[in-house]
């Protein structure tokens, strides 16, 4: 690969404007309506993309599907439903900012983030290939049990001003999240007898449910989303607050460079996707900072963490279809369908027989999100006056919007009276301080979780001490152990360090 | 997940008024197609059904004079499908079921669902025959399929298959059982899945349909096939059949992708029926069929047409196969 | 705590044993629903919910301590107040859920263009204008996304025969 290879595809993928710039539009609507994602959305437009020659159609899907990942965390932020399960984590900071008047620069840093963490993935993902192709070997089973409980001690993060409640409520999560069949026998587990179950608790329903409708079961309670002391600076929207968020953007440039290496390395692996992604990358970010203290309370930090990492995934998803020929989430599979129609044969000969497919999708989606930022900033200033609103009004439209955006996903009426029973199950959390993210941590890791860790025991039949047989496994076990003690020693220090410079006589 | 069907509110009016009079359409109205074949594919997107589905449908749909429409639902080894199917789906020749006889007819057997074959639906079109086969990775220390069951003599070998209920993973009980080898089989919930344990080492070995095999290029090894006949040798590196090798008795094992219908519209709806069965047949003899299909990277000889009673034989014989090897592939424990 | 609660006055508990509750009665279900599987489907099933009935059990051990020694108790004030909204938040339950379940016979527009109107109302809507139009356009907006867009398996009603004669 020369760099008159690379500078060709970009002049090529740049002429394609006339279909990114509507993929971009389309994945932003579909993005920041739960119950849609870009892989039914793209399903619908399948004739579409099949008539057309493989670079245009290309295109075409990367940006829509880029562009979902940015758009789900707008409603994370502005009204605390998150469109995607990726923008879940996103909640956790992006809604108190919102809260506290700050929509706008949460939304700026959402939208640079997400940007600038896809954009950095990808250029990361065209220049190292051949070598990120392989880390999917390396993450078995074994490995991705660790990498699921960095994901899943976000529970006992969340959980900290009141362990107990927290714990109940993720444990609560974990075991919802085992229902349906199991991933040896396909037996049904705790389905209640509803064949709609069989596939697990749904993720649309279950999102829709704990953050929409609880929330709007609370909101109720208020005249506006915004609480009284930010209601003012949420009404002036002035551009300077989109400058704001610009500003903050660049003084926290490094964690979107990190944060998006989590998502690029998780998303490499197949399965895994944008939530686990944005959680450990939410869960790192707070267990390396000075100040952990201070997220859920509407930091940048806990706002540009999982965007950036959720946006990181998009590259590394395509990674294991482009070199191995497995689609690396369900978009991706979609995708696959249109490469192998057009009798793209995917592996590692494909960067030999079609260097600018294989090479070109990369580009094309860095060219996406040099489009898309321009596409989006400026309408910040606008998406946060809808939390202006009167709840009066708000409420209705959420909670019956989002019930039927809950039915969009499967397709099941079933899945709208799931929805209003998480959203009953969320309102009574919420009022009672389980936490309803630590709920919901549980339901979409919970069956992960669960499929490594039974895959890796029947591997090993039932030995536990295959978990540490692995040399990366172990390393990763050892960061994780390491991650969770440096609170600890931090607050440790802090006290030892504040304990010595008290003199006798103060 | 189910995609949407941009085409069909149209003639929603039609199927409205003909479901409010209540009656089967008239001879000549069955004898052709109003609208779009609604098709659920029972396993998820992107694989091998899906694959094979689209391909055909670019040849059957000028002849049904429609086009197809998608949706899938791999939930409990495709019996979310199946139950979605038969239960939800009108009954009136628009609506197919795109399936895979073997795994499908095996978890029907162990699942016991509410829904029976073939009295609630029928396969009435193979499409294909995909032996099994046991793989390893092109550099696994496992040269012939006697290497590997040496080792499997010796301990517990790992087998990476799609699911349970599968005939390549009824392949992998029946050899270990006829040559007291011990197989461990580990299911990743679907090819593509397998194909990566396989790859990373996770599994020493595994257990699909040759396509899918044969399409990864030359990264996997076949070591064995079970399938004494042998047509595929030339996708496996002239790899043996199983039983030449160990002069075993095990029954051919293959996976076959078939078009299913409801039985109600067989016996109530003949003319559509014949409509369905002969154009589909007729796909067979158009040579850019095969040609597309060889486009995916799928040998083009496991292209082997069945009828529907080919097909009903078939599913019988599996689900014979699935109660012989019940107890080591349902996780009840009791009763 | 409750922020309502006067100094000296006991911290109403009761609504912070509902979602244990919940937790341990499904854990029990559960339970039995895996009793006759092998152990590859129980195991998580049965580590998890074992954790999560002993963490129930040191809950319920809490709440029933501070109820001993006088200062809690098992009152659900905290899942009632404020009394204002009580009603709209249990009217909002259960208008949402008449309209999953009416939409079966009125269709998916209809349903919702009564349902919000309803909604609104209880939130204390009362200019007519806005009880028509805000519905009106909702419900335009679910049509045009969900039927005509989309053309989603959403239960078909009057409004969508009728406007499917004319598109």
């Amino acid at each position: 690969m020369t760099w008159d290879f690379v500078l060709g595809q970009f002049a090529a993928q740049f002429g394609l404007w006339w279909v990114i710039v509507p993929g971009i539009l389309i994945g932003i609507v579909v993005g920041a309506l739960p119950g849609f994602s870009a892989q039914n959305t793209l399903i619908m437009l399948l004739p579409l993309t099949l008539a057309v020659p493989v670079p245009t159609a290309l295109a075409f899907m990367i940006s829509l599907y880029c562009a979902t990942h940015l758009a789900g965390g707008i409603p994370a932020i502005l009204v605390k439903i998150p469109g995607t399960g990726g923008a879940a984590a996103t909640t956790i900071d992006g809604y108190p900012m919102t809260q506290k008047g700050q929509a706008q620069q949460a939304l700026v840093l959402c939208f640079t983030a997400s940007v600038f963490g896809g954009l950095i993935s990808t250029v990361v993902t065209i220049g190292l290939l051949p070598w990120l192709s392989k880390v999917g070997l390396y993450l078995r089973s074994v490995e991705m049990v660790v990498v699921m409980l960095f994901g899943l001690t976000l529970i006992a993060v969340i959980a900290a001003k009141d362990l107990l409640k927290g714990l109940i409520a993720g444990f609560f999560g974990l075991l919802i999240g085992v229902i349906g069949t199991d991933h040896i026998y396909n037996t049904p587990r705790a389905t209640f007898g509803f064949l709609e179950l069989y596939d697990g608790v749904p993720l649309v329903p279950a999102l829709i449910g704990l953050f929409a409708i609880s929330e709007a079961l609370v909101m109720i309670e208020s005249k506006l989303i915004v609480r009284r002391e930010g209601q003012e600076r949420a009404a002036e929207a002035h551009w300077a607050d989109t400058v704001d968020g610009l500003r903050l953007s660049v003084k926290h440039w490094w964690h979107i460079v990190w944060t998006s290496f989590v998502g690029l390395i998780i998303g490499i692996v197949p399965g895994a996707g944008a939530s686990i992604a944005a959680f450990v990358a939410y869960q790192q970010s707070r267990m390396w900072s000075r100040h952990p203290e201070l997220y859920g309370t509407g930091i940048p930090e806990g706002v540009i963490a999982p965007e950036s990492a959720n946006n990181g995934v998009t590259s590394g998803t395509l990674v294991p279809m482009m070199a191995l020929g497995v689609p690396g989430g369900s978009t991706a599979a979609v995708m696959m369908v249109v490469l192998q129609y057009h009798g793209m044969v995917m592996g590692p000969r494909l960067f030999d027989t079609n260097p600018e497919i294989a090479y070109g999708v990369f580009i094309s989606m860095a060219v996406a999100y040099i489009f898309m930022i321009f596409t989006i900033l400026p309408l910040a200033r606008y998406m946060s006056r809808i939390v202006l609103i009167e709840t009066t009004y708000l409420v209705p439209i959420i909670v019956l919007m989002t019930i039927v955006a809950a039915f969009a996903g499967r397709q099941y009426q079933f899945d709208m009276a799931l929805a209003l029973l998480f959203g009953v199950i969320g309102y009574i959390a919420h009022k009672t301080d389980y936490h309803v993210t630590a709920i919901l941590i549980g339901v979409i890791l919970g069956p992960l979780f669960e499929e490594y860790l039974v895959r890796a025991l029947r591997i090993s039949e039932g030995d536990m001490s295959i978990l540490f047989s692995s040399t990366t496994g172990n390393v990763l076990w050892a960061l994780l152990v390491a991650s969770l003690a440096l609170p600890l020693v931090r607050t440790w220090l802090q006290r030892k360090s504040w304990v010595g410079n008290v003199k006798p006589d103060q | 997940m189910t995609g949407f069907n941009p085409n069909r509110r149209r003639l929603l009016a039609g199927a409205v008024a003909a479901a409010a009079i209540g009656r089967v359409p008239s001879a000549s109205a069955q004898a052709s197609l109003s609208r779009n074949m609604r098709v659920v594919i029972p396993t998820g997107q992107g694989g091998g059904a899906e694959r094979l589905a689209r391909v055909f449908d670019d040849f059957w749909g000028p002849l049904l004079k429609t086009k197809f429409e998608y949706s899938f639902f791999p939930g409990a080894a495709g019996q979310v499908g199946y139950e979605l199917y038969l239960n939800k789906r009108e009954k009136d020749g628009h609506n197919l079921l795109f399936g895979n006889m073997g795994p499908e007819m095996i978890m029907y057997a162990l699942r016991k669902p509410a829904y029976r074959f073939p009295q609630d639906y029928q396969y009435f079109c193979r499409l294909d025959v995909d032996d099994s086969v046991v793989f390893v990775r092109q550099d696994s220390p496992f040269r012939r399929i006697e290497d590997l069951v040496a080792e499997a003599k010796k301990r517990t070998v790992p087998v990476a298959v799609s699911r349970l209920p599968h005939p390549a993973s009824i392949g992998m009980l029946a050899l270990g059982r006829a040559v007291s080898a011990k197989f461990n089989l580990v299911p990743y919930g679907g090819g593509n899945p397998t194909m990566v344990a396989v790859m990373n080492g996770e599994a020493d070995c595994g257990a699909l349909p040759i396509a899918g095999v044969a399409a990864s290029g030359d990264r996997m090894r076949v070591l064995g096939i079970f399938n004494d006949e042998h047509k595929m040798a030339k996708y496996s590196n002239n790899a043996p059949a199983v039983n030449a090798v160990f002069g075993t008795k095990i029954p051919s094992l293959a996976s076959s992708r078939s078009w299913a219908v409801h039985a109600e519209v067989i016996e109530k709806m003949p003319e559509r029926m014949a409509l369905l069965e002969k154009t589909s047949k007729a796909v067979f003899d158009n040579p850019a069929y095969k040609e597309a299909y060889a486009k995916t990277g799928a040998p083009v000889e496991t292209i082997q047409y069945g009828d529907r009673a080919l097909c009903t034989k078939y599913a019988n014989h599996m689900v014979e196969l699935a109660n012989e090897y019940r107890s080591l592939l349902s996780a009840k424990r009791k009763g | 705590m409750s922020p309502n609660r006067t100094p000296g006055s006991k911290a109403p508990l009761g609504a912070d044993l509902v979602i244990p509750a919940l937790a341990l009665a499904f854990a029990g279900y559960f339970f039995v629903s895996i009793s006759d599987l092998a152990w590859e489907a129980k195991a998580n099933g049965v580590l998890i919910g074992g954790v999560l009935a002993a963490l129930v059990a040191v809950q319920f051990l809490r709440v029933g301590l501070q109820v001993w020694v006088g200062a809690a108790n098992l009152g659900f004030e905290r899942l009632l107040l404020p009394h204002h909204a009580l009603a709209k938040r249990i009217g909002m339950v259960a208008l949402t859920a008449l309209f999953i379940f009416s939409m079966d016979w009125l269709g998916l527009t209809l349903a919702l263009f009564l349902a919000t109107a309803a909604a609104l109302y209880l939130m204390g809507v009362r200019k007519r204008r806005h009880l028509f139009w805000i519905p009106f356009w909702v419900a335009v907006f679910a049509y045009v996304m969900f039927i005509a867009v989309l053309d989603a398996e959403f239960p078909r009603g009057p409004v969508e025969l009728l406007l499917a004669r004319f598109f």
